[in-house]
């Protein structure tokens, strides 16, 4: 029996997704929380300085746009990555999708350890939910 | 007929076909090719693609194929390329 090879690709780079680069951004978002809560809680009798509100104005700024990439990356994620027929192994997808999406905005409005945290907590739960669809053990890793 | 032993490369099958799946075919040789048939084709733009999609349509002697993948844009098929010709298939799959 002759035996050929049928591509059954897609036209663009499609295909690579990773809960890591979710992760990354989520990571940011904890690290600038903390230093953000750290710089008031330390130098507070500072707070009228330039120095100051420029060093906290740049904590806020690299928080919003962390916690919105993380969002961003989380929403590839759903609707690019994962297909109705996954939903038959993972039947809380969507809700875990969505809080997580919704912790992102939390953490952007709020300046809150706790919700920073559960934003972690919440790309490890996808973290594992996507490996495990992809048949794969991937252990759990952070950067800080 | 000749059957032909297929390897899939590629996700746009997904999840009747995984990437480096086998599947047996048989050569076309001008049987009828109906809807929902997976056939393997050499793609129209590219002849040193073969390439292998689920036949949607058959319409004025012409087929239109699509990916089984529900990703938009996991698939290179007819929504991209038009409708294929008969003489383009090569093997309908078993």
């Amino acid at each position: 029996m002759n035996q050929i090879e049928a591509s059954a690709h897609c036209d663009g780079p499609c295909g690579v997704y990773d809960p890591a680069s979710a992760r990354v951004a989520a990571e940011a978002v904890q690290s600038m929380t903390k230093k953000m809560l750290t710089l008031a809680e330390n130098h507070s009798a500072d707070s009228g300085s330039a120095a100051y509100i420029n060093t906290m104005s740049r904590y806020a700024a690299i928080k919003e746009e962390e916690a919105h990439k993380c969002k961003e990356e989380l929403l590839v994620l759903w609707t690019d990555f994962f297909k109705p027929t996954h939903l038959e192994t993972i039947p809380d997808l969507h809700n875990t999708f969505w809080q997580a999406a919704k912790l992102c905005s939390a953490c952007k409005v709020e300046v809150s350890a706790q919700h920073a945290q559960e934003l972690m907590d919440a790309v490890e739960a996808i973290h594992h939910m996507f490996w495990s669809a992809k048949g794969r053990e991937v252990p759990w890793i952070r950067a800080s | 007929m000749e059957k032909l032993r297929v390897t899939i490369r590629g996700n746009s099958m997904w999840p009747s076909l995984n990437d480096g799946q086998e599947i047996i075919c048989t050569e076309y040789t001008g049987q009828p090719i109906l809807p929902k048939q997976i056939i393997v084709f050499e793609h129209p733009f590219n002849d040193k693609i073969t390439a292998v999609k689920r036949v949607k349509l058959v319409q004025n002697s012409k087929l239109f194929v699509e990916g089984d993948n529900p990703d938009p844009t996991a698939s290179d098929d007819s929504h991209n390329f038009g409708f294929i010709n008969f003489s383009s298939v090569i093997a309908i799959a078993d």
